[in-house]
């Protein structure tokens, strides 16, 4: 250091490149190059149908869908509280995974089949009252005595919370792979345009859509929404006004826990199988949606796990396969990781570019 | 020659300016203090000043040298240190750990020098440790060492601030609000101090503080911001004379001169 | 008071539905009469009186009552539990609801009258919690340390069973263990009563003779020498067995020391360490298998220095591009890099280098003057060497210029860049050297396991030892080791606890940093005190010391 102090004047402008900002260029470039290499290479190949591509983004919407929907929770969580609730994957692990035993005597009964939508209604009911009853209770155990405490604590509570839940769930329900009983409705293909859609995906989305509507309806009209949007500008101003905080946040992670509840019989929709540990990798992921469209911004929440979705379903194929590796799809976690990373490292206030870094000084 | 330059410096945040075109001059051994009501930009040049803000035009010179740009370390190696408006320690440090970390750029010894625990690294050690003790007793809290810094009264806090700012050896000290919840007779004791720095250590002072018979007692020169820009400069006679800092400083001419007294 | 009980009646809900209560069950305290499922279970209905009676009226029979309506209450929810499993079928649902569980809650009676018997015993139970509340310090401590011992005795059987092995104790072992079962009844007297006096004499031996201790020095001496004499020769008094948990243990303390350095000293939280554990892993792998992936076939002495290196440049290499992240996001962004290093070295991508999911296989023990250290009992020593000198660095390290700069940062990160402190390079050496600790543990995995595959490296261990640094006292060195002890060392003690660690580990996460955040063993306490004594010889000397205008 003591030569950069005896060093000539430099121009600001034109600042000397740090061997870090180097660095990071060059991280850059490299993931540029993967990506653009990769998806000039499959389209030469010209391996995959025009029906595949639409057959991947119509999966990676589903799946968006899904991470959109939990992303709401970690979002709304953060807008309040300034807080990650990195148990929030296991808030949606355990709607799903006690609906099932909802959903196993139904579909013994032949009820399930009978009615379908009332079935997936009643699961979709079940699934958010436990996530919510979960997410409540882990602000109150966990998160609500530590408000004060310096940020590092509440986050380490909220890793062991996770922890916590995923081995009490299975400890409850048991280690093993529950396969979710399919509805007969839901098989097949509907005729979309000319493009056949399997009759899942298209059910999830739609779903997770309405879904979506109705959160955001509900965040900007209603005096509950407005509450919380109040909370999350300002806390003790909101406080002032006569907003009863605790009560808000209390009823943030209700809404988010919910919200992850459904989306959670959404993912055994499609994935048709539901275990202890299913909560890790989607909440991971819904947590680079919500970063990826701006941590705290409700619609770029929802984008951002679109995006992550397609990305993820498109990218082993358009990406990788172009490279020569072998089993590309092995790999599509670490696409989604690799964009956590990178929005994390260049992007941290999100594609939507909402400027909620922490400001410095 | 001055010491610190400031060439038409200015500093947007979004659409607010914070700083608009400052020309600031200190010269070398002064206590110079800058006032001006809250969001005048005071903390903000404080900020550009140390590195911490990259001001988006104009230059900042210090002894010579062209600082706008470098990073604050790299500020701090050149002799610039600071105290912050709210107090910023080391909370879970003990006292003398808080000045030995101010001690840290004018100690030579590597980690693996540390491990393997070299005569040259223990002979360095004891030194600082010296070193930070007698800096302790030069503000006053001799003794104190062993407790964290956490669990000291307000008053002693700024004290360590300044010990841990001292240990860097700086040739220009910036002052956040130094007496800022202080009572009367602290207050004096602190103005001593100020001098003291300056007298004894040779060190130039930049000050910012809302408290004006602090201001008018010590300052040599006197810089009044305003919404970013500078409105007034000069002696303390002359600012407090200027009509447009009476103007703007509090509005009105009867309050503004009973505040500047 | 009811609601304190409704409290510990969902707790005990939960720890019997979780399989808990069962699992404990096969483990005797007192052989034949009373397990440590059972006594879980009474240590609820009393904690719920004990919790009760603190939380209510100043009348000391506002405080009993109170205690035994909680203990009731909770009792009660037991009861109900029982007759809900004897009418439904909570199997269906709840895997661990079995007949053994609701055998255990009945002891034997009908489910219509065991509901007003667990009342009973709840109640009786609440009420001697709250007498337990309302009892002097003096009596509480040996009732408690009895308790412990008794306890202890039962639930480390394994362990004493082991050290009382040699022919010499056999009379010992069956005066205190039912052959082939658990503790006898005058074994658990023996055990309570010596740990209830123990805790009851000390006090009494302080006040007693205050001169008969040692000086701090000499004190100091003789505890280290029993220390390394204990250290030396457990594995031999315990047998492979111990050898292995305390290698495990030691495995552990060496990653603990590499993430105390980020995480205890300077606040980076890395939720990705586990990486360079596996570097150093497969480093040594690749350098020193016989098999199809082995490179070099070197020994496992010329691999570990390459292992390390390897790992610290790994470190230096992740951490420079989260350089600018900080708090929360810095702890995803570094479990987003741990998870892409595991899921790349699964892949069939990189397959023909590292093996894919089957790993990198015959990999040679170390060989030391001809003599292989093969078993647990050897590697023990070799592990216990590697955590010394570990310990040792990172003891070094972290009172030296650098340790203070780390801390700095953890502090305030802006403050200690004014100060002249180039974050760059001190957070790149945190990385670096927090990820070398690491890489030596990984080099000693590879020989212990004689293989690497990325099974072994999960997310899971790098949030154990983040427990155990969190548990034992963030930036505390003696921390890391209680830490791993209490968090690693333990559970692999009780065999049937396995399925549940995990479970323990986050609930111990979240109670740290609810009721003790500073850990078992903090490392403020243990500064101010080392600095105290450093402070108090020189005041009179510092203040002739001259003026503060020399130098300057």
């Amino acid at each position: 250091m003591g030569s950069v102090a005896a060093g000539a004047v430099r121009h600001p402008v034109v600042r000397r490149l740090s061997f870090v900002d180097a660095f990071l260029w060059a991280f850059r470039l490299a993931v540029v190059l993967v990506v653009v290499w990769g998806t000039v290479g499959t389209l030469r190949l010209g391996r995959y149908t025009g029906e595949q591509w639409v057959d991947f983004v119509v999966f990676g919407l589903a799946q968006g869908g899904i991470y959109a929907l939990i992303a709401l929770g970690y979002t709304m969580v953060y807008g309040i509280l300034r807080m990650i609730n990195f148990a929030h994957g296991e808030v949606f692990m355990s709607g799903a995974y006690t609906a099932y035993f909802v959903a196993a005597p139904l579909a013994a009964s032949g009820f399930l089949n009978r009615h379908p939508i009332l079935s997936l209604l009643l699961l979709v009911a079940v699934a958010a009252v436990v996530s919510t009853g979960v997410a409540v209770l882990v602000e109150r155990v966990a998160y609500r005595p530590l408000r004060r405490a310096p940020r590092l604590v509440p986050l380490i509570t909220a890793i062991g919370a996770s922890f916590f839940l995923q081995y009490a769930f299975r400890g409850l329900y048991g280690s093993g792979f529950k396969a979710y009983p399919e509805f007969e409705l839901f098989k097949g293909e509907w005729q979309v345009l000319g493009i056949g859609i399997l009759r899942t995906q298209a059910v999830v989305l739609a779903s997770a859509a309405v879904l979506m509507f109705a959160l955001y309806q509900f965040v900007m009209r209603t005096k509950v929404g407005k509450a919380m949007r109040a909370v999350s500008e300002d806390k003790d101003a909101a406080a002032l006004m006569g907003i009863d905080v605790d009560r808000i946040i209390v009823l943030t992670f209700a809404v988010g826990g919910a919200a992850a509840g459904a989306a959670g019989i959404l993912y055994a929709l499609v994935f048709k199988q539901v275990h202890f540990f299913m909560g890790f990798v989607p909440g991971i992921k819904a947590f680079t949606s919500a970063v990826l469209g701006g941590i705290g911004n409700i619609p770029g929440a929802m984008l951002g796990g679109l995006f992550l979705g397609v990305v993820e379903s498109v990218g082993p194929a358009l990406f990788l396969d172009g490279l020569g590796i072998v089993a590309p799809y092995q790999l599509k976690d670490v696409i989604a990781f690799t964009m956590l990373v990178m929005v994390l490292i260049f992007r941290p206030q999100g594609i939507l570019g909402e400027r909620l870094a922490a400001k410095r000084a | 020659m001055a010491l610190l330059v400031t060439r038409r410096m200015t500093k947007r945040f979004g659409g607010l300016v914070a700083v608009r075109a400052l020309d600031l001059e200190v010269a070398e051994r002064a206590i110079h203090s800058v006032i001006g009501p809250n969001g005048a930009g005071k903390t903000t040049l404080f900020n550009c000043v140390t590195g911490f803000y990259r001001p988006d035009e104009g230059e900042i010179w210090f002894s010579g040298q062209r600082i706008d740009g470098l990073r604050p370390d790299e500020i701090a190696h050149l002799g610039i240190a600071r105290t912050y408006q709210n107090i910023r320690l080391f909370a879970n440090m003990t006292v003398l750990e808080n000045v030995l970390v101010g001690l840290h750029m004018h100690l030579r010894s590597t980690w693996a020098g540390a491990v393997l625990a070299t005569p040259a690294v223990r002979r360095e050690e004891r030194w600082a440790h010296a070193e930070a003790r007698r800096l302790l007793e030069f503000v006053g809290l001799g003794g104190r060492g062993h407790l964290l810094a956490r669990n000291l009264p307000y008053g002693e806090q700024r004290k360590l601030e300044l010990a841990r700012a001292l240990a860097t050896r700086p040739k220009l000290l910036l002052l956040d609000e130094p007496t800022a919840g202080m009572n009367p007779a602290e207050t004096q004791e602190m103005i001593q101090f100020i001098r003291r720095l300056r007298d004894e250590l040779g060190i130039t002072i930049l000050l910012i503080e809302h408290h004006m018979r602090v201001v008018m007692t010590i300052s040599d020169r006197v810089t009044v911001l305003d919404y970013g820009e500078k409105i007034s400069e000069g002696t303390p006679e002359q600012v407090r004379n200027d009509p447009r800092v009476i103007e703007a400083y509090l509005g009105t001419r009867k309050v503004a001169a009973e505040a500047l007294g | 008071m009811w609601r304190v009980g409704l409290v510990f009646g969902a707790v005990a809900w939960f720890v019997s539905l979780a399989g808990l209560v069962e699992a404990l069950h096969a483990r005797w305290v007192v052989d034949g009469v009373f397990s440590a499922g059972q006594a879980l279970l009474v240590l609820l209905l009393a904690a719920s009186g004990w919790v009760g009676a603190r939380r209510s009226g100043a009348t000391l029979a506002a405080r009993l009552g109170a205690g035994t309506v909680a203990g009731a209450t909770a009792g009660f929810c037991l009861g109900l539990l029982a007759w809900l499993g004897a009418h439904v079928n909570l199997r269906a649902m709840f895997i661990n609801a079995s007949p053994v569980l609701f055998e255990l809650l009945l002891r034997g009676r009908p489910p219509e009258s065991g509901w007003a018997a667990n009342l009973l015993v709840g109640a009786a139970l609440g009420l001697a919690g709250s007498l337990v509340g309302v009892a002097p310090a003096g009596l509480v401590r040996p009732l408690l340390a009895g308790l412990a011992g008794a306890l202890g005795l039962g639930l480390f059987q394994d362990l004493v069973l082991l050290i009382l092995q040699p022919e010499a104790l056999t009379s010992v072992r069956e005066w205190l263990f039912v052959a082939g079962g658990g503790p006898t009844v005058q074994g658990v007297l023996a055990a309570a009563t010596a740990s209830a006096a123990g805790a009851g004499l000390r006090p009494a031996v302080k006040t007693l003779a205050p001169g008969a201790s040692l000086p701090p020095r000499a004190a100091q001496v003789v505890w280290s020498l029993v220390g390394v004499a204990l250290l030396a020769t457990l594995p031999v008094a315990g047998g492979p067995f111990v050898a292995q948990v305390l290698v495990i243990v030691g495995l552990y303390t060496l990653m603990g020391l590499g993430l105390n350095l980020e995480v205890g000293l300077a606040g980076l939280l890395d939720l990705g360490f586990v990486a360079f554990f596996a570097i150093g892993a497969y480093t040594v792998g690749l350098l020193t298998s016989t098999g199809e992936h082995g490179i070099a076939h070197w020994s496992f002495w010329a691999a570990v220095p390459v292992a390390v290196l390897v790992s610290l440049v790994a470190g230096v290499v992740l951490g420079i591009p989260v350089l600018g992240i900080r708090g929360d996001y810095l702890a995803i962004a570094t479990l987003g890099f741990g998870e892409i290093v595991r899921l790349l070295v699964l892949s069939d991508a990189l397959r023909p280098w590292l093996g894919g999911s089957q790993g990198v296989l015959a990999i040679p023990k170390p060989v030391v003057a001809g003599f292989e250290l093969s078993g647990p009992q050897h590697l023990y020593y070799l592990t216990v060497v590697a955590s010394a000198v570990v310990a040792y660095v990172a003891w070094r390290l972290q009172d030296s210029r650098l340790g203070r700069a780390w801390m700095a940062i953890r502090e305030d990160e802006d403050v200690a860049e004014a100060l002249g402190i180039n974050l760059v390079s001190v957070k790149l050496l945190a990385y670096g050297l927090g990820a070398a600790f690491a890489g030596v543990g990984g080099a000693i995995f590879a020989v212990m396991v004689g293989s690497v595959f990325p099974h072994s490296f999960q997310l899971l261990i790098s949030i154990q030892v983040l427990a155990l640094i969190i548990v034992g006292g963030m930036g505390s060195i003696p921390g890391v080791l209680v830490g791993s002890a209490v968090l690693i060392g333990l559970p692999e003690l009780l065999r049937e606890f396995g399925e549940f660690r995990f479970l323990v580990y986050g609930a111990a996460l979240v109670a740290m940093m609810l009721l003790r955040p500073e850990g078992l063993l903090p490392a403020a306490a243990q500064r101010r005190e080392l600095h105290a004594e450093v402070e108090a010889e020189p005041q009179s000397a510092q203040l002739a010391a001259g003026t503060a205008t020399e130098g300057r």
